[in-house]
């Protein structure tokens, strides 16, 4: 990745601000649902001081197996579901240590196909959450190619109400968004080994979401607020040859339940079939065109799944991702940000 | 100054009223207007299984719109079926609606077990 020509570094800020006003996020598995698309941001560090960074991916996952615990289960509503998501990340340095991040996604389909055949397919679409993040470099060294970060942030539902289609609420599995806001914490460690051209990075990631809150008009008698979400991911990236970077992720999700709230009394009840812990290995490999925009595919298996009560469960999701980073800066920089596909 | 903060105070008041938003006044002078029953098939269920809900109202230009917190309905208007994927008590929400932006909401509450 070589710098841009120098660019007017208030476009690249006053880009970061109108997005900023218009982005969305991650939407919960639940017993009838695919899993959640997993944002480029939640893995890359603080980026150079008017260093701008494009990310955008695309993700499809698909399931047809139920688990109940750690094992498959029987007498299933769905004979499958997916999802394509569609999500885009800026980011931008303020200063060396300090970047702000902002990221929107949308569905392009939630659809689940049932398997009793009186029921039609059941479709929604529409924008995910949004999130902002601020990460700020605790220990930034580039020469020595180790860098720790801590981010902190929220997310925001585009609309506080369900989606509906015909005057019928669609079934909240397939909601593009959970309708509440949330926040988050980071923590990413990045080390470099360059005599053999390798990289380790951790991120350690907390979600936490609050009680969604429908317009007063709205008829429900429950607020809704989906279970906070543990992510834990190790990635080790090795230059195989020019440009080509083959990067192995693994990483574990682990999500509270669900839960439900009586407006009339506050009672809180807890949703059995919403909890989870999942272990992933993600092979991915990278591709960097001409030194500037970097093309990445990635496939996440599941290795051990775990499930509260009876849910759907990710058969197998596949990501393509496109990345750049532009420094707006007038002066060159001395060492590049890093990426888990940079060296 | 004393001008400019005046002009600027005018135009704020301005600004929120036109922010405001007025919904229009009910008008049920007729009295054709009413949201009779809403009734469950079933008021307990297996998982996964059907049942029917009918809402009976009166009146002109009526509209539908049904919520729950969980499950999946099939279909719209006054009858709609609905099910849902596990075990534990739901409630299904009917909001009539007529063309003089009358309305009326009811509910009936289902069980579902394994």
């Amino acid at each position: 990745m070589s710098p841009s020509g120098p660019m007017n570094k208030f476009a690249g800020a006053l880009f970061l601000i109108f997005f900023c006003l218009l982005l969305p996020d991650i939407a919960d598995s639940q017993c009838c649902s695919t899993g959640s698309p997993s944002g480029a941001s939640e893995y890359m560090g603080v980026l150079g001081k008017n260093y701008f960074r494009l990310a955008t991916f695309y993700r499809h996952s698909y399931s047809d197996t139920y688990y109940e615990s750690d094992s498959h289960a029987d007498n299933n509503p769905l004979k499958s579901a997916n999802y394509n998501f569609g999500g885009l990340t800026l980011g931008y340095g303020i200063t060396r240590r300090l970047t702000v991040e902002i990221d929107f996604g949308y569905f392009m389909n939630k659809t689940q196909l049932y398997l009793n055949t009186n029921i039609p397919k059941q479709t929604g679409f529409g924008f995910s959450n949004s999130g902002v993040t601020l990460k700020y470099g605790l220990f930034v060294k580039p020469t020595k190619q180790i860098e720790l970060t801590a981010g902190a942030g929220f997310r925001y539902p585009f609309t506080r109400d369900p989606q509906m289609v015909d005057n019928v609420q669609l079934n909240r599995d397939i909601q593009p968004s959970t309708n509440a806001f949330g926040i988050n914490g980071m923590l990413f460690f990045s080390i470099g080994f360059p005599s053999v051209t390798m990289r380790v990075f951790s991120i350690n990631r907390y979600d936490y979401n609050f009680f969604d809150k429908t317009d007063p008009s709205y008829p429900t008698l429950y607020d809704y607020k989906y279970g906070n979400i543990l992510l834990n991911s190790v990635f080790v990236s090795k230059k195989i040859m020019k440009y080509l970077f083959a990067i192995v992720q693994f990483r574990n999700e682990y999500k509270t339940n669900d839960n439900r709230r009586l407006k009339e009394t506050g009672e809180v009840s807890n949703q059995v079939n919403t909890g989870y812990d999942i272990f992933y290995v993600s092979p991915q490999l990278s591709y960097s065109i001409v030194g500037k925009w970097n093309v990445s595919v990635g496939f996440d298996q599941p290795l051990y799944k775990n499930y509260k009560g009876h849910q759907l469960t990710p058969a197998y999701s596949y990501a393509i991702s496109l990345t750049r980073d532009f420094n707006l800066g007038h002066k060159a920089p001395k060492v590049e940000p890093a990426r888990v596909d940079s060296q | 100054m004393k001008q400019f903060l005046l002009f600027s105070g005018v135009v704020l008041i301005m600004a929120l009223a036109a922010c405001h938003k007025s919904s229009p006044t009910p008008d049920n002078s007729s009295g054709s207007f009413k949201f009779t029953s809403l009734v469950t098939k079933d008021t307990v269920i297996k998982i996964n299984d059907l049942t029917t809900i009918n809402a009976t109202a009166s009146g002109e230009g009526l509209t539908y719109t049904w919520t729950a917190d969980f499950g999946t309905f099939i279909g719209s208007g006054s009858t709609v079926q609905w099910t849902v994927c596990h075990a534990d008590k739901f409630t299904i929400n009917c909001t009539v609606k007529d063309k003089n932006n009358n309305s009326d909401t009811r509910n009936v509450t289902i069980r579902s077990h394994e």
